[in-house]
């Protein structure tokens, strides 16, 4: 009897103190990483300035912006103006305000269901006004402004998706690979040596050559499968490489640790170790290398829409908005605001993304910065 | 200091169970490497571990002493077989652990665990304490829900002297001492009989030394653990061990009762271990007689055909280069004490203790 009252007491003792200790929450290493990152005034601004370019990008269809497709040969080259800021000119609007579906999937292409209801609340806000050329236009008096945003988000997806895409491959390799050792470490690699020894262009052209050819296009068409995202994942398994690395390079180290010979101890299975105590000890170099791998992506994937290699007319991305720009460079006349758009859109979210790596880096790990 | 207070086990008959609770019997460890240059590559083995046989009662205290790469660390990881043994046997409660792979050793680690060394390097910088003592809760009674692990770690915490509120905290906001109850929580989370001690207090300072090692004993009542007391503090050992094995190079060269092996030290190079042990009053420390050994700690990459302290041994004679002297009882000494000596049934030393 007494004892039961005791181990009531005892219970309720118990219930407290746990209701107690959820007051008590503990700084974990990110969140005062993250109390000096903010203030780290260039990064916070490097930052601030990619998340509104991604929030611009994902909110194109919303934005009162012209047709990135609808050719007008008659106003081509117009130069940049601003005068009048917007007009009553969308072509895919009725003047009731009815969308007109024949013109709009010429205006803007195949949308999926997202697209498609934010072009339709823009309709419902904006009505038949859009912004004029403020950027201009190009050689098919398509608008300059509406190309940069939507090529925007070709751009990112392919820098961010292609990034993940290395940093789950990487990491995944790279920590299994140290992790385990021996000759299994060696033999991976290896083949990560030969990866690195074969000319990427090659394999993308090769890739993308076989991958256009008529008859796998339309069985890829078939099952939902569009050649940018069959480009982003090939790029971004190819960029995986150098991360696996890394990631190997700090696992050797981090293995050697006592609290991974404590996790074993305690009867961890390898891939807890690996996926428990390992990556989250090693997401400050993961981070940081992602935001110096996602520019590598975005400018390789200009440089193959530059050649042409890339994403496919009349969808749109900022390299092959460049390339056009460079075409249009003569002896005869420079057409300079088609190439000075892309190339500042590019070079600053370039620049960003690697001025916020060096700042994590420093927020993340700040015994490095005074050494 | 107080004395040492032998097992009630120790060195009668009566224990009731048949099996030790760990038994080593001639444990090697070597780890092989490979140096000189690629055109003359020279192979060979470090042999960390040489030898060792001991065996351990339940709720009984194994000390370990010995220089540093003497093979103390070595030892205990081939216990919990996290470094694989070259030969030899290791059996708990009679069950071999050698060969056992990741799974089939899932059962003996609830009954063996470790406390390691280095109180910062030891927990996970990225896990609360809630997460680090929960781990082995969540992978041996993994069924139990969030809040049920979270009240079971606050009882750990509170039995090892934290402040249970606590749990949701990092490891880098706790001190060293208290980082150590860490540890020592999270080894007794999933209950275990045996747990390895790994100079649980050789990082801290000596105040807070005096803590841990006295959080231990109280563990050992309170929970009957066995211990195995791997240190280079003499003065530790003496106080918290009911038996002592000395190890040089990969050996244990003596073993018995803390008492005997303070009181009446026969291997000579437990002898000169001790004998560098300071003295508290400086009369004492004056009179102190030091044996100073002279050389260098051997290799351990090299084999020696006799026994491995020949070289630096005070009392050296030509048997000694011959063959290694075995570890066994010593005649004229009290029961149960060992020493792998030639000449130990002689070399008494008149201590000044």
């Amino acid at each position: 009897m007494t004892t039961a009252v005791i181990d009531e007491t005892e219970a309720a003792r118990r219930e407290r103190l746990w209701e107690e200790s959820r007051r008590v929450q503990g700084v974990s290493l990110g969140q005062d990483a993250w109390r000096r990152f903010r203030r780290d005034r260039v990064s916070m601004l490097s930052l601030v300035f990619l998340l509104g370019m991604g929030i611009l990008a994902i909110a194109t269809p919303l934005l009162p912006l012209q047709s990135p497709r609808l050719v007008k040969v008659d106003q081509k080259f117009q130069p940049m103006k601003f005068r009048p800021l917007f007009a009553p000119t969308a072509a895919w609007l009725d003047d009731a305000g009815k969308i007109n579906e024949a013109k709009l999937d010429e205006c803007f292409g195949e949308l999926n269901v997202v697209n498609d209801s934010l072009i339709k609340l823009r309709a419902a806000i904006f009505g038949r006004w859009e912004v004029t050329s403020w950027l201009g236009t190009d050689h098919l008096g398509r608008d300059q402004l509406a190309r940069l945003f939507w090529g925007a988000r070709v751009s990112l997806l392919v820098g961010v998706v292609a990034g993940l895409v290395s940093l789950v491959i990487g990491v995944s390799y790279g920590a299994t690979s140290g992790y385990i050792g021996g000759w299994v470490d060696s033999a991976m690699m290896r083949v990560i040596d030969v990866m690195y020894s074969v000319p990427f262009i090659f394999i993308v052209i090769f890739l993308i050559t076989v991958l256009s050819e008529e008859s796998i296009k339309k069985w890829l068409l078939e099952h939902g499968i569009d050649r940018i995202v069959i480009f982003y994942v090939v790029v971004g398994a190819i960029y995986w490489l150098t991360m696996a690395r890394v990631v190997r390079g700090q696992v050797l180290s981090l293995k050697q640790q006592q609290f991974i010979e404590a996790a074993r101890t305690v009867g961890c299975s390898r891939a807890r170790i690996i996926f428990v105590h390992l990556v989250p000890n090693l997401l400050s170099i993961i981070i940081v290398y992602l935001t110096l791998t996602i520019p590598r992506v975005m400018l390789f994937e200009s440089f193959l829409s530059f050649l042409g290699l890339g994403v496919e007319p009349p969808d749109v991305s900022w390299g092959l908005l460049a390339n056009e720009g460079a075409k249009n460079i003569t002896p005869i006349g420079i057409v300079w605001w088609l190439i000075v758009g892309p190339g500042l859109a590019l070079g600053l979210t370039c620049a960003a993304l690697n001025r916020l790596g060096d700042g994590l880096r420093d927020a993340l790990d700040p015994r490095l910065k005074n050494r | 200091m107080s004395g040492t207070v032998a097992s009630p086990n120790l060195g009668s008959s009566s224990s009731t169970t048949a099996a030790p609770l760990l038994e080593v019997r001639d444990l090697k460890v070597h780890f092989p490497f490979k140096r000189g240059t690629f055109l003359k590559p020279e192979r060979g083995f470090v042999r960390a571990v040489d030898g060792v046989s001991f065996t351990l009662r339940e709720g009984e205290t194994l000390g370990l002493v010995g220089e540093s790469g003497c093979g103390k660390s070595t030892t205990a990881r081939a216990c919990l077989n996290l470094v694989k043994p070259t030969s030899g046997e290791v059996l708990f409660q009679g069950r071999p652990i050698h060969g056992l792979g990741d799974r089939e050793m899932l059962p003996l680690r609830s009954e063996m665990q470790m406390i390691f060394q280095d109180p910062f390097a030891s927990l996970n910088p990225r896990m609360t304490v809630g997460k680090i003592v929960g781990e082995p809760l969540s992978i041996f009674f993994g069924g139990s829900s969030r809040r049920d692990r979270e009240l079971e770690v606050m009882r750990l915490l509170e039995l090892v002297g934290l402040n249970p509120r606590f749990l949701n905290r990092y490891p880098h906001e706790f001190s060293g001492g208290q980082r150590q109850r860490i540890g020592i929580a999270r080894a007794l989370a999933v209950r275990p009989k045996l747990i390895f001690c790994d100079e649980p207090v050789s990082a801290l300072d000596v105040s807070i030394q005096a803590q841990v090692v006295n959080l231990l004993e109280d563990l050992q009542q309170k929970l009957g653990l066995a211990y195995v007391f791997i240190a280079h503090d003499l003065a530790v050992v003496r106080h918290i061990c009911d038996r002592v094995g000395v190890m040089y190079l990969g050996r244990i060269v003596e073993l018995g009762t803390a008492e005997d092996i303070y009181g009446d030290p026969r291997h000579p190079y437990t002898q000169a271990l001790l004998s560098a042990v300071p003295e508290a009053d400086p009369a004492a420390e004056r009179r102190r007689k030091r044996i100073v050994l002279k050389g260098e700690v051997p290799s351990p990459d090299k084999q020696y055909p006799g026994c491995p302290f020949a070289d630096r041994c005070p009392i050296v004679q030509d048997v000694c280069k011959q063959s290694p002297p075995p570890l066994v009882q010593i005649e004229n000494a009290a029961a149960r004490h060992a020493a792998a000596c030639f000449f130990a049934r002689d070399n008494k030393t008149v201590r000044l203790l």
